[in-house]
């Protein structure tokens, strides 16, 4: 659905009905989504959380309570859970120490521990696992290096190895899969950009093509999809966003099309923003909708990070840490 | 997260709606703590299990509960014989049943994954299940996926997996999927292909490497490729999946003309791929110029553009006076293509290359 030339009350970032949707979801425990969302809590935490933090919000919650509850939820072997009660995932180690990086809480966390779990999971290949039973996903790649990268230990896990299986999954588009051999996804795209950066690795990628690839991603709508003729949905807004980022291709689709298409998924009576226009608002995507405003540079917005998906600001005070997309500036010369 | 219309708002007014969610609530989360406590408590008895059963059903992103199963059926496999097969029989047909209602759930693919990597199951039933899938819906990657870890399994041979990609394509030119894996395959079927091992991709110093894998599909495969992709671009112009398939075959011209052989042959090939998309634009012309039509001149221009610059790498001498033709198009995509007028501005500035750069 293309916007209206009049957006009408979704002209606006509504910021503060944003936020009192995200404060409201993590409060209503009288919700079905609340329970069903229970295994993956954590980076539903994550992006509340982030999301506030652009929009000025954070202080809506109560920092004591989700400190602990994150500290609860850390296992025996050293990973996170999706919640105290589940399994440790890389998914949720990271989701776990980005909420701390977000209080600045970092070393309330047993690093070594973490780092012990993380570097576990690497595989002879250089691939990860995301977890004990061996799914293999280029996405624990990313996680595993950001995981390191947050707590300043880039060298615990084989980089050079892991950038190379990276570049092994790279296909004829210049798009990255899950695995070497399936289909580009922009989804996969940012975790492989994300994670080659992390690993000083740009090199490895063709960086015209896939940028190219992904602008291609824009549809009529202003809003951007995750493969060849799929449609638009805002969650892609932030991981083609994120790489066109990363590799300084931002002006390669017209991001004032885009900017409409966000905020025309806005929900102006209950909050948040959906995936497609006059759908069921979510946390989910009403995260990935302001992180893309703020790579945007939308206006009142804070800053984020388009490697560790987290504030820029917060990034900053992680010293001395792998590159983040500041210190590796998009101006940065071509390989 | 997906799909779900905003209007009509759940649960507004309605009291007998209300207590019936309620009710669904506290059902849901009763029976998430009974299996959760149990599992973890490492009670793995038939109703337990049957439980779990039923939570997964219902929610079979709960990787936790996949993971005792997993844990529960360990025990079972041990004891080999037709016990482990008909304990995987069973948990096969559970996934199965999480499929059919989510077919996108990766703790479900993942699971039956592993439980096929334990070697008790016919492969062949496998591939007949997600070859219905994949006629459900093409596009599906679990199930490209899925299909392509059981190829790897079975040894198939590359030729079959071809064919099947080309039926694919066959019955929908739109089937940027298949295209995709016709990429992969051709490679593999025709062995010219120096393999590139993972210790190459470690010592690499830039993506030259992962460029000499694309080399040299012979000329006789990329000319039937050619044509094929030809047929796709009359069928509808404006389908990018062809299109960006046929990048990929002038990056293998290109890998051709390389090695500095065959120059005359390949610069032939480059003129008919010219006449394509000035034909293809040609008719556009004559067809009524609407909404559609915008994307179908798009496509034919860029690649005419794209032509003109690897003629001029290839054999400079003959056509250098294309470049004008070359900002000539870029200009007109600018207009034709706004949304990306940034790339082909840049493009036309040279500092865009998506095909002679990535070829080098
Ligand atoms: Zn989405």
């Amino acid at each position: 659905m293309v916007p209206p030339e009049d957006l009408g009350p979704r002209a606006e970032l509504l910021t503060a009905k944003h936020a009192a949707f995200i404060k409201k979801f993590a409060e209503n425990t009288s919700n079905f989504e609340y329970f069903a969302t229970e295994h993956f809590r954590m980076s539903g935490v994550y992006w509340g959380l982030t999301a506030l933090y652009l929009v000025g919000h954070l202080d809506d919650m109560d920092e004591d309570a989700i400190v602990n509850w994150v500290l609860e939820s850390q296992h025996a072997d050293g990973g996170f859970g999706g919640s105290p009660r589940h399994d440790s995932h890389l998914l949720y180690t990271l989701s776990a120490l980005q909420v701390m990086a977000l209080y600045q809480k970092l070393h309330l966390i047993d690093a070594d521990k973490v780092i012990a779990y993380v570097a576990s999971m690497q595989q002879p290949d250089g691939s990860f696992s995301g977890d004990e039973w061996g799914e293999i996903d280029t996405r624990f790649t990313y996680i595993a290096l950001l995981c390191c990268a947050l707590l300043q230990r880039p060298d615990a896990i084989d980089r050079q190895k892991a950038a190379a299986y990276i570049a092994s999954c790279r296909n004829f588009d210049g798009g990255f899969g899950a695995r070497p051999g399936m289909e580009s996804h922009a989804g996969q795209v940012f975790t492989c950009v994300g994670a080659l950066a992390l690993a000083d690795s740009l090199h490895l990628l063709d960086r015209d093509l896939l940028c190219w690839w992904l602008c291609e991603r824009q549809t009529d709508t202003g809003g951007l999809n995750g493969r060849p003729e799929k449609r638009e949905d805002v969650c892609y807004s932030w991981w083609c966003l994120s790489a066109l980022s990363i590799l300084g291709r931002l002006h390669w689709i017209d991001q004032d099309a885009l900017t409409r298409y966000i905020l025309f998924c806005q929900d102006e009576e209950e909050g948040g923003i959906s995936d497609q226009p006059e759908d069921m608002a979510d946390v989910f995507h009403t995260f990935f909708g302001i992180a893309g405003l703020s790579l945007m540079g939308f206006p009142g917005l804070e800053s984020i990070d388009p490697i560790f998906a987290l504030p820029t600001k917060i990034v900053q005070q992680l010293k001395p840490a792998a590159p983040s997309a500041s210190s590796q500036s998009s101006e940065a010369p071509d390989v | 997260m997906h799909g779900r219309p905003r209007y009509p708002r759940p649960n507004t007014g309605d009291p007998q709606k209300l207590q019936a969610a309620e009710q669904r609530v506290q059902l849901y989360s009763r029976l998430t703590s009974t299996v959760l406590k149990r599992l973890q408590a490492g009670q793995y008895d038939k109703e337990t299990l049957d439980l779990a059963a039923r939570l997964l059903e219902q929610n079979p992103e709960v990787y936790t509960v996949w993971n005792h199963r997993k844990r529960a059926l360990l025990a079972t496999l041990s004891k080999g014989g037709d016990t482990a097969a008909e304990a995987v029989k069973a948990e096969l047909a559970l996934t199965q049943r999480a499929l059919e209602k989510h077919p996108k759930s990766y703790a479900t693919w993942h699971h039956r994954r592993w439980l096929v990597a334990q070697h008790v199951t016919s492969l062949q039933q496998e591939v007949d299940l997600v070859n219905r899938l994949l006629e459900a819906d093409e596009r599906n990657f679990h199930g490209w996926g899925y299909r392509q870890f059981l190829m790897e399994l079975m040894q198939a041979a590359p030729e079959d997996e071809e064919a099947y990609a080309a039926a694919k394509i066959d019955h929908n030119f739109s089937n940027y999927s298949a295209w995709h894996l016709k990429t992969r395959l051709l490679k593999k079927v025709h062995h010219q292909s120096p393999t590139v091992t993972l210790d190459d991709l470690i010592s690499a110093k830039s993506s030259a490497a992962a460029a000499a894998e694309e080399r040299l599909v012979p000329f006789w495969a990329l000319r039937q490729e050619l044509e094929l992709v030809t047929q796709a671009f009359y069928t509808d112009p404006g389908d990018q999946s062809p299109w960006l398939y046929h990048r990929w075959l002038l990056g293998c011209l290109l890998a051709h003309a390389q090695t500095g052989k065959n120059k005359e042959e390949i610069v032939s090939l480059l003129q008919q791929e010219v006449a394509v998309c000035k034909d293809i634009l040609e008719l556009e012309d004559t067809a009524a110029p609407d909404g559609k039509a915008a994307s179908s001149i798009k496509w034919p221009s860029l690649t005419l553009a794209q032509l003109h610059e690897l003629l001029c790498s290839v054999a400079p001498s003959s056509f250098d006076n294309e470049q004008t033709d070359v900002r000539l198009l870029y200009r007109q995509l600018q207009d034709i293509d706004q949304l990306r007028a940034g790339f082909y501005t840049d493009a036309s500035k040279g500092s865009a290359k998506i095909l002679v750069q990535s070829a080098t």
